[in-house]
């Protein structure tokens, strides 16, 4: 059991679903009480604001619980779905399902025959971490959507786990999109930011079996590149470029080349050891950063989700960005990371602000804002940051100055 | 989905039943303020400990980053597997122990959520055994949406409970001292109400909000009478009324003449004095008419996140000979406002009161496109093109005349000067 105090809990399964499905013109209905959807919407969906009914709340009440009242909500459900002219309905689990045992893939299929609209459900519940309910989400998606016999491109790339709980705005991932073109690739699928200007926000998805690489830039990627590799025969690459190093190798990854050697003479800091924490390929990213273009000679990783798959071996990776230190912590305990980042010998802390109040009062540790959608959600929404490339370059530049 | 699911006609609203049924909850802004754990740190020297599920938990934090009461707040992250198994009781007593030992506040409230509630959890024994070892009072509450509608909400249940360091402080009752319920924020310091009261002979009144220990809070107990400005209170009050013979009355937050005119002489009856407003009634009316004769013409809605309610203040824009166009509320219709519908239906019979909530609504904009003035941030996420004025409790707490003062003034600053929604929402906090 976890104590916090100044933190706040990290985003959990359900919220990962929401996060993975929120751009595909879905409704995905939160199978819980009233105020779980609201939160989810009004807290850690920024872009719910103004938008359509996407994520909604079954809005479960005791005396449901008691009698069992599916019935009534696959009425609301069918109802609500079929006038909202809806692409898909997703249900996903909260605790109260998880408790009672709700047989949300029966529920899903009487809408899906009731509908005939696609419909599936995730098993989520309130505690696991966001990316495993974001990768839960991709498959289901993958499973319903994904057109096995879509045409081949021998240019084509999938980026896969570009959520907003890891990546934040759509903008900040843009330069590595724009990045990907100018290289020659062409982008098939983001998974989940749909291209602007498509009718059909889930061709992408439809067409992503054909294409001849996948690109993973979050930990809610992994399970799914797995999958299409096992499926279609797609190999992926991890790697989130931070930066001027992380771009060249990342590109040459992607060409199936080894990665350059690291620059000898990068910029140089004063700084001896910083402490990264966040979502793991990102985290790795920045690490790679703080490296190899400023020259940072210790630098740790706090993976605040599970690192399984990104570490494991894997026929169907071809190449990876991501690395284990000796120091590196897989955690998201508030007191054990507390106590990371006050170490006497860290120097700088690149983390979401909602950390900052961790570091002890007189901590000398340079303290660099990075936003993680998970942690702040709104809070730190609009702030002013970057990562990818070279606007990450200038960025972590601009914090060091 | 039509719009037209989602509202309904004042004339055609006469029963509970008639509120348009929102098949999902559609996620609309209409939950502001819906905070337990806000509720029971208005109690002084306590804390607050929430178990359960990490998303349940995480609600709560935003509210506590967005309030600023972190300090005093803490979370126990269990396991849906724990709690089904009935292995996460040993858990919840030992965190809580360890906070108790390096915290001096002398309450704790534990506060679980649906899933103990629906699993039955008995907490009992954890409660004895945590009150035995630490010397402190712990109380049970829950942050449970799922009971909505069939018990009362957890924040009246919280405010409750405050009863308990009421019923058996030694009293000495005062006749000269009223105590102010249902207030997150004191008064503000002009207080027509407390100037009026002391001009009556009234000469202390008792807030919560501004009780620094427990030792001032129990002073409520010896007080006159309790004024309720909010229904969240109406059991609190209750139960002063019933055991403790607390003589009260009901004044909700208005903006009206009438209203106000009214609620003093509710007030005027439960402290047993005259109170004398003819003079601030007369000025505020003085002043007040050009003010609403200058918003005469602009489009109006109303949303249910104001202080106040909804109803209430369009009866008196409309009244006042101003244009109400929508109304947006939360689950229906409160006990309270019943009464003033009846009134409202005849004065603007086709007005259109929505289901904030309801999915039709989501991301429907354009049918108000021509509202000027948006009172509520929730009226302001769908009214595009009109100013905002938030009037949010966490703004000011204003009561009797300067409240319709106010209400001018906030109008007044939005139009020359106006905050846009998202700011509202996102950088103000007024939605949560």
């Amino acid at each position: 059991m976890q104590t916090y105090h100044q933190l706040l809990p990290l985003a959990t399964g359900y919220f990962g679903v929401s996060s993975a499905l929120y751009d595909f013109d879905g409704l995905v209905v939160i199978y819980g009480p009233a105020g779980g959807a609201w939160h989810i919407n009004i807290e850690d969906e920024p872009r719910w604001y103004r938008g359509p009914a996407t994520v909604v709340g079954a809005g479960i009440l005791e005396m449901d619980v008691i009698l069992g009242n599916e019935n009534k909500f696959i009425d609301n459900i069918v109802r609500a779905a079929s006038e909202l002219k809806r692409r898909f309905v997703a249900l996903t689990g909260t605790p109260i399902s998880e408790i009672i045992g709700t047989d949300l893939r029966g529920l899903a299929r009487m809408i899906e025959t009731r509908t005939g609209l696609p419909t599936f459900m995730t098993p989520t519940a309130g505690s696991e971490p966001y990316s495993q309910g974001a990768s839960k989400a991709f498959l289901a998606l993958a499973d319903k959507f994904m057109d096995p016999h879509a045409p081949k491109r021998p240019n084509g790339i999938n980026v896969l786990g570009a959520v907003h709980l890891s990546l934040g705005k759509e903008a900040h991932v843009q330069p590595l999109l724009d990045g990907l073109e100018k290289e020659g690739f062409e982008l098939v699928g983001v998974l989940s930011a749909p291209r602007p200007g498509g009718g059909d926000p889930l061709q992408g998805v439809r067409d992503a079996p054909g294409a001849a690489l996948n690109l993973v830039v979050s930990a809610s990627g992994v399970d799914l590149a797995e999958r299409m590799y096992a499926q279609y025969g797609v190999p992926y690459v991890t790697g989130l470029p931070v930066g001027r190093y992380g771009w060249a190798a990342l590109q040459a990854l992607l060409r199936g080349e080894e990665p350059p050697q690291a620059p000898a003479a990068p910029e140089r800091t004063n700084l001896r050891h910083a402490l990264v924490i966040g979502e793991p390929v990102m985290s790795e990213g920045v690490r790679c950063c703080l490296r190899h273009d400023f020259g940072v000679p210790a630098v740790d990783v706090v993976s605040v989700q599970p690192r399984g798959g990104l570490l494991q071996a894997s026929e169907a990776r071809r190449g990876s960005l991501m690395s284990s230190g000796p120091a590196d912590a897989e955690t998201d305990d508030e007191q054990e990371i507390a106590a990371l980042m006050n170490a006497p010998d860290v120097d700088c802390v690149v983390a979401d602000p909602c950390y900052r109040p961790l570091l002890e009062e007189g901590a000398a540790a340079r303290f660099i804002p990075l936003p993680h959608i998970a942690m702040s959600a709104r809070i730190h929404w609009d702030l002013p940051y970057e990562y990818a490339l070279e606007a990450g370059y200038g960025y972590v530049a601009e914090q060091l100055a | 989905m039509l719009l037209d699911q989602a509202g309904v006609c004042a004339r055609d609203l006469r029963r509970k039943e008639d509120f348009p049924f929102a098949p999902l909850e559609g996620v609309g802004p209409n939950l502001a303020g819906w905070g337990v754990i806000e509720t029971c740190l208005l109690l002084p020297e306590s804390i607050c400990v929430m178990a359960g599920p990490s998303a349940c938990l995480r609600h709560s934090a935003f509210m506590a980053h967005a309030r600023g009461f972190t300090e005093r707040f803490y979370m126990l992250c269990l396991s849906e597997l724990d709690m089904t198994m009935g292995k996460h009781l040993e858990k919840v007593e030992r965190g809580v122990a360890d906070i108790a030992a390096r915290r001096s506040e002398k309450v704790i409230f534990l506060i679980v959520g649906c899933p103990d509630y629906i699993l039955g959890t008995d907490f009992t024994g954890v409660i004895a055994r945590l009150e035995q070892a630490t010397g402190k009072r712990v109380i049970l509450g829950a942050m449970a949406p799922i009971t909505i509608g069939l018990k009362d909400s957890p924040f009246t249940s919280a405010y409750t409970a405050f009863f308990d360091f009421l019923k058996d402080v030694p009293r000495s009752p005062d006749p000269n001292t009223v105590n102010l319920l249902g207030t997150f924020m004191p008064l503000s310091d002009s207080g027509e109400l407390y100037r009026t009261l002391a001009a009556a002979g009234v000469q202390e009144v008792l807030q919560i909000p501004l009780c620094s220990t427990l030792e001032q809070f129990g002073r409520m107990a010896s007080a006159r009478t309790s004024v309720v400005l909010h229904p969240l209170a109406n059991g609190l009050n209750g139960k002063l009324e019933k055991e403790l013979g607390l003589s009260s009355c009901f004044t909700p937050t208005a903006y009206g003449f009438p209203t106000i005119a009214e609620h003093y002489e509710r007030i005027s009856q439960a402290v047993g004095r005259t109170l004398d407003v003819s003079a601030v009634a007369e000025a505020a009316r003085a002043e007040a008419e050009p003010r609403l004769e200058a918003l005469r013409g602009k489009r109006i809605a109303i949303g249910c996140s104001i202080n106040g309610s909804p109803f209430e203040l369009a009866h008196f824009l409309l009244q006042s000979g101003l244009q109400v166009e929508a109304l947006f509320a939360r689950s229906g219709v409160r006990p309270f406002e019943w009464k003033i519908l009846d009134d409202l239906r005849d004065i603007k019979p086709d007005l259109m009161i929505y289901n904030a909530s309801h999915p039709a609504l989501c991301g429907r904009t354009e049918p108000f496109d021509h509202i000027d003035i948006a009172y509520g941030v929730d009226a302001g996420v769908f009214c595009v093109n009109a100013v905002n004025v938030p009037l949010s409790r966490y703004q000011e707490q204003k009561f009797g005349y300067e409240n319709t003062l106010w209400l001018l003034d906030q109008t007044e600053q939005a139009l020359a000067d106006p905050v846009s929604n998202y700011d509202w929402i996102y950088r103000h906090n007024f939605l949560i």
